[in-house]
């Protein structure tokens, strides 16, 4: 707020050229939340986790507890007082750490812009960090072929340390198996809660079907963050280019301007595909690219979050 | 690479060729690297359009290719791969024929408008195109240049002159300086300019057969070319085609290559295969009634000229010069002259004697000769000038001299031959009255005598006339025909002396004599006195017209047309009514004599048959008509022939004079009058039946049996001379008969006749209508004459009469000429006389007339007589014109006929003359084809077009369309970037 009444604009960190300028995934995490809180008219936070939302009728087997005295004073009616959940929202943050979340690290460096697995550290850090912020408990797990980083969810300051120092190690490397991933996300998370997945999704769609399904399956809000390459979703290429298969996948050396039609109908295939098999499935899911700034992700998050509590059915 | 003029840049483009190759083997080489995440898609992007993606890039592959392989063809000038035939490349002679003949004067426009002739332009493209053309070659070239009208005059000239001498060149002299080089295109312009047309009209067979000579001496490897410049006429080529086409085939056997230059203007067109021609008109004969007169004897000139344009000419005006001065002889008008015909004007001409004493003394003895020139008084613009003038020379003589021989000559001491009684009295009477010396001439009779006919020099008379002859000695008959063979006039009038066997077997030969018809055994008989009475009583003419086409011919012509030519107002024949002529010696109607063109019965006699004996045969063709008219299409004839035929049928009976039924018998057919009534053109349409074609010969036949009776006047040419017979005699007196009282009573209408028939047999004469260019040939008596023959031109230029009207005249002597003597034959007696000299001259060089002297061994008199006034010298005038009948007529030879008769030799015109090129023997590469650069263009477009239609020019768009779901990322954030940018930085990684 400081900076803002110094006249800067805190919603520039919102902009992932600036935040790649940010070396501290924490600060770069304070600041975008801040920023993007800062340029919000209301805040859509209800507050206290506890709090009255409506009167119903008694019906017989109700706790006499929650009977509205002053009401039955006024009306002689008996009335029972709803309040929110009482529990804490669990979140759970899984960042996509494989090799294809690589992609252009270097170019971007350069360019100063934010690769996939940076944009998705970033986005990552964020919703934590304005998890935590709400006092809920956020979990963070990255994983490639297998877990590189797990950290259960807790809602202390503290907490946030620890996530984005995860993030911050987990570097990619190998292979994505999503499935596997999914079902140890799904088995490490005892009640229901909102899963929050950053990936490039460049795997098999059946086991990532069957992985969404399975969190699905155990009543877990799924966000899925789609997170592509501007190159990706572009495929610019010029000149004879050998282009050398991440993740185990072969190289192809051909004149990329002779492919790009067929490249891009065949992403528009695979895009259609995972956009169809999440909303089959009731999962939220939003295509991002890199180039993106910020604040799709957090008004997304806030989105869900917001649904949640108008329509606690919906849970 | 002998198909490429730049060998070395077509092994450049050849190698070029595969740069795009090489360049996409590079580009395969060269690439960069990328990690590349989402390789999924490239996989099967790459799987499903690999095949596609080949054959388009195998397509701009090819394209790229081609293309260069079009530059390198256009750099390297690609000529062909062919064995270089129509390019020659070996060491070639060249024939250039020089067409030089009068038609080449032919008056056109160039290109640029300005005025030329074709023969200017022939000259222009053989020192202007054909020469340098041929100089810039690569190998050894020679060119010779033979000129049409003289194919022995060629260039490089086959003499030179050394120490004052011309002496002939070796071949390898002349093969050397025709060699061309730089100098020789400068010598031929040098030769060319200079040369005019020559007034001698020549085939052009002449001048390639001396090409195929010259081309025959040419090295056996070199390759031949004979390039005919000529005006291609159609007039050449309807006369020299066949010839011509001939020649052409065997010079191709020869592997001879003939162009035809046509260098008339308008150019030839290939859309017009009759080129336009200009108008012309020219004088194409002048032929003199008599070619010996004597002073101021009325004579007459035939003038035909003739229009060859398309257009009608008016008032065309003739004017004539004596020995080259105009005003003397009076000029003569054609009204109309329609296009494309022909008119003869008739003047009449007086000869006055030459009173300039210089003008006789430079002349010396031709100044007997008067040389007539007859020009267009206003030549015709464009057309040629060259036949708008014609020269004609004729002798003028003190007097004429004719031989008459009479077969009577001394009878009871008296000299016949001054009486009226003589067999000649009355020709003699004739030919020496006012009216005779005026239009006949001064003439001097000169009395001959059978015996001496033998031997006579017969050269120096204009007619013999043999009168009441019995007979004549074989070589009497031989020298009488050699005579009038040479153009003398011989006239014979019968008589009882007459021995008709001789004559038919000497003078006859059964046709092949100077005696045109045979004779009867006898002379007919006299007519009973009632039959004499009968005659009497008739009106009918005693002697008549045989055909009613002999009014114009030139022995009667006179007699029947006035000066103008029309009909003539007095009707001679009605003193044909009057004579009577009671023996003649009758000739046989029907034989070979009928069939002989040389022969003309001119009159006949009135048919004195009984009618009696032509009764059946008049029944018989009525019964015959009968028959044939019933049809219906004959309903019209049928009404006016039937009162015809019952007339025919009822006359032989009611005793009338045959001549009625004659009479009848030429209503009937009416073919050769004109009745001018109803029934003419139904009768006429009848007769004209194919069908009735016999019936009309066999009533033809009776008709002329009633009408003609046995021929009186036969006339017959023989050789250049003319030759009249006379059944009767000329008046004389038998005893105390006389055969015929037409020339005592019949007056008027004898000598008419008896004139005219003078005037036909002293016409006689060379009536050929040379040319320049054409040869004359004659024999002349060995034992008179020295070989030795001078020769002088007489001519005068018609084109440039002075203010005085008179031009430019001039007799020039042109040398002397030496008569061949022919060898005798092998089985020779001694005693056989030397054979004739024979004179033959083809070298006249101008239009003019050429008079040849002959001297004689000694001065002989005639018929061995005082001895010739003429001298010791005999003169022959030939006159030489230019051929204005086939050179005059300017129409312009078909396209496709030339192609006929030339065996499709090329024929190239004036404008395009790019065929020359090929002389250059620099093979034309494409790169001078329109078509290559065209198609160069069309691969360059369809190259790119195949480069845009495959490339990889992405847009925005592009994204819209084939991953919507990708763009709709960007369009809630940033607008997608061009792919193209992309391209100046490529993304790299890893």
């Amino acid at each position: 707020m400081a900076k803002q009444a110094a006249g800067e604009d805190p919603q520039r960190f919102l902009d992932p050229k600036v935040i790649a300028r940010i070396s501290q995934l924490d600060l770069r995490a304070r600041q975008i939340v801040e920023g993007f809180l800062a340029g919000m008219h209301k805040s859509p936070v209800y507050g206290q986790s506890v709090e009255f939302v409506q009167h119903r009728e008694y019906m017989p087997g109700d706790d006499l507890r929650r009977i509205d005295w002053k009401v039955w004073q006024r009306s002689d009616k008996f009335v029972i007082k709803q309040y929110e959940a009482e529990t804490n929202l669990r979140s759970y943050v899984v960042v996509d750490a494989s090799e294809s979340m690589l992609y252009g690290a270097d170019k971007h460096k350069r360019a100063g812009s934010l690769y996939k697995y940076d944009y998705a550290a970033t986005a990552a850090a964020c919703l934590a960090y304005l998890t935590v912020k709400q006092q809920d408990s956020c979990g963070l797990l990255t994983f490639d072929s297998d877990v590189r980083e797990a950290i259960p969810p807790r809602s202390s300051q503290r907490h946030m340390d620890a996530v984005t120092k995860a993030l911050q190690v987990s570097k990619p490397r190998a292979k994505t198996d999503i499935l596997k991933i999914m079902r140890q996300v799904a088995e490490s998370m005892p009640g229901r809660g909102l899963v929050l997945i950053f990936s490039d999704l460049l795997c098999d769609r059946e086991p990532l079907f069957k992985g969404l399904e399975m969190l699905r399956h155990r009543r877990h809000d799924v966000m899925v963050f789609h997170l592509l390459d501007d190159d990706e979703l572009l495929f610019p290429f010029a000149g004879m280019t050998k282009f050398e298969g991440m993740e185990e996948l072969p190289d192809l050396l051909c004149d990329p301007r002779a492919l790009r039609d067929g490249y891009l109908e065949e992403l528009e295939l695979y895009l259609t595909e995972v956009r169809r098999g999440c909303t089959r499935m009731g999962v939220d899911y939003t295509l991002l690219r890199t180039s993106d700034y910020m604040d799709a992700v957090l008004s997304k998050f806030l989105y869900q979050r917001m649904a949640t509590r108008a329509n606690p059915a919906r849970r | 690479m002998e198909a490429f003029l730049n060998p070395t840049t077509a092994l450049i483009g050849a190698a070029l060729v595969s740069l795009p190759i090489i360049i996409h083997l590079i580009n395969r080489i060269r690439f960069r690297r990328v990690r590349w995440a989402a390789m999924e898609f490239l996989l099967k992007a790459q799987k499903k359009m690999r095949r596609k993606k080949i054959l388009e890039q195998l397509i701009l592959l090819l394209l790229r290719m081609l293309l260069v392989a079009l530059a390198g063809v256009l750099f390297a000038r690609f000529i062909g791969c062919g064995d270089g035939s129509g390019k020659e490349t070996r060491p070639t002679t060249h024939v250039v024929i020089l067409d030089d003949t009068p038609s080449m004067a032919d008056v056109g426009r160039r290109e640029d408008g300005a005025p030329t002739t074709a023969f200017a332009e022939a000259k222009r493209i053989v020192y202007e195109k054909l020469a340098p053309a041929v100089g810039e070659a690569t190998t050894p070239q020679t060119m010779l240049i033979v000129r049409q009208s003289d194919p022995d005059q060629q260039f490089p000239a086959r003499t030179k002159t050394a120490d004052g001498k011309e002496v002939p060149r070796s071949a390898d002299e002349v093969r050397d300086e025709a060699r061309v080089v730089g100098r020789t295109v400068a010598n031929i312009e040098e030769y060319l300019k200079p040369l005019q047309l020559s007034p001698a009209r020549k085939s052009v067979t002449g001048a390639l057969l001396r090409a195929k000579a010259l081309l025959e001496a040419a090295p056996a490897t070199d390759a031949r070319v004979i390039h005919v410049v000529t005006d291609v006429r159609a007039a050449d080529w309807a006369a020299e085609g066949p010839a011509v086409q001939n020649l052409i085939a065997d010079l191709k056997e020869n592997n001879v290559t003939v162009h035809f230059i046509d260098v008339c203007t308008p150019a030839r067109k290939p859309d017009r295969k009759s080129p336009p021609f200009s108008d012309n008109v020219g004088i194409v004969e002048v032929r003199p009634r008599n070619r010996v007169v004597t002073v101021n004897q009325k004579t007459e000139l035939d003038v035909r000229v003739k229009n060859f344009g398309t257009t009608d000419v008016r008032e065309l005006g003739i004017s004539f010069y004596l020995n080259g001065q105009g005003n003397v002889i009076t000029s003569a008008n054609v009204p109309h002259l329609p296009a494309n015909q022909e008119r003869t004007i008739t003047v009449e001409v007086r000869f006055p004697e030459i009173t300039n004493p210089e003008e006789r003394q430079k002349l010396g003895p031709l100044a007997r000769f008067r040389l007539v020139t007859v020009a267009l008084s206003n030549p015709e613009p464009g057309g040629l000038q060259a036949d708008n003038a014609r020269h004609v020379a004729i002798e003028v003589r003190d007097a004429l001299k004719v031989l008459i021989v009479d077969g009577r000559t001394v009878e009871g001491g008296v000299d016949l031959r001054t009486t009226a009684r003589g067999d000649s009295g009355f020709v003699r009477a004739l030919l020496n009255t006012p009216k005779g010396i005026d239009e006949l001439g001064k003439i001097q009779i000169v009395n001959g005598e059978v015996a001496q006919l033998a031997t006579a020099d017969l050269r120096p008379y204009t007619v013999v006339y043999l009168m009441n002859v019995p007979a004549l000695s074989e070589a009497a008959v031989k020298n009488l025909e050699g005579f009038a063979a040479t153009g003398g006039g011989v006239a014979v009038f019968l008589g009882p002396n007459v021995k008709s066997a001789d004559y038919n077997a000497l003078m006859h030969r059964g046709g092949t004599g100077f005696f045109p018809v045979p004779l009867a055994n006898e002379f007919s008989k006299e007519l009973s006195p009632e039959q004499k009475l009968v005659r009497t009583l008739s009106f009918n003419p005693r002697l008549m017209l045989r055909d009613p086409a002999n009014r114009t011919h030139p022995a009667l012509s006179g007699i029947y047309t006035d000066a103008r030519g029309r009909e003539a107002k007095d009707d001679v024949e009605r003193f044909f009514r009057i004579p009577n002529i009671d023996h003649y010696w009758p000739v046989p109607r029907r034989g070979a004599w009928r069939d002989d063109r040389s022969v003309q019965e001119l009159y006949c006699l009135q048919n004195d048959a009984p009618i009696g004996a032509f009764e059946g045969r008049a029944t018989d063709l009525i019964s015959e008509i009968k028959k044939r008219y019933a049809e219906a299409k004959f309903e019209k004839a049928r009404k006016f022939l039937d009162p015809m035929l019952e007339n025919i049928r009822r006359t032989p009976a009611e005793t009338k004079p045959l001549s009625e039924l004659a009479r009848l018998m030429d209503d009937l057919l009416c073919d050769q009058v004109s009745l001018g009534d109803e029934r003419e053109p139904v009768l006429r349409d009848f007769w004209q039946q194919p069908e009735l074609a016999d019936l009309r010969a066999k009533a033809a036949e009776l008709r002329d049996a009633t009408k003609y009776g046995d021929p009186l006047y036969v006339v017959k040419q023989f050789g250049r001379g003319r030759v009249a017979v006379m059944t009767t005699d000329a008046g004389g007196q038998h005893g105390d008969k006389i055969w015929t009282d037409w020339p005592s009573l019949g007056g008027a209408g004898w000598s008419v006749v008896v004139a005219e028939m003078h005037k036909y047999l002293a016409g006689g004469g060379d009536a050929l209508n040379r040319s320049v260019g054409d040869s004359f040939a004659a024999e002349f008596d060995f034992a008179k004459y020295t070989p030795e023959v001078a020769l002088t031109l007489l001519t005068a230029d018609a084109s440039k009469p002075n203010a005085d009207r008179r031009l430019t005249w001039e007799a020039k002597s042109l040398g002397k000429l030496v008569m061949d003597k022919a060898a005798k034959p092998a089985d020779a007696k001694p005693d056989d006389p030397e054979p004739p000299y024979k004179l033959s001259f083809d070298k006249a060089s101008a239009p003019g007339a050429y008079v040849f002297a002959l001297t004689r061994r000694k001065a002989e008199g005639p018929a061995g007589g005082a001895p010739d006034a003429l001298g010791d010298t005999d003169f022959v005038s030939v006159p030489f014109n230019t051929d204005a009948l086939i050179e005059g007529d300017l129409r312009r030879a078909n396209t496709d006929d030339v192609a006929a008769l030339t065996n499709k030799s090329p024929l190239h015109n004036t404008e395009d003359l790019a065929w020359i090129d090929e002389l250059k023997q620099k093979p034309t590469d494409l790169s001078s084809r329109r078509w290559l650069y065209l198609l160069l263009l069309l691969v360059l477009i369809a190259e790119q077009a195949w480069a845009v239609r495959i490339s990889y020019h992405s847009k925005p768009e592009d994204l819209e369309a084939l991953a919507p779901s990708a763009a709709a990322v960007f369009s809630h954030g940033t607008a997608p970037r061009a792919v193209e940018a992309e391209e100046a930085n490529p993304a790299s990684a890893g």
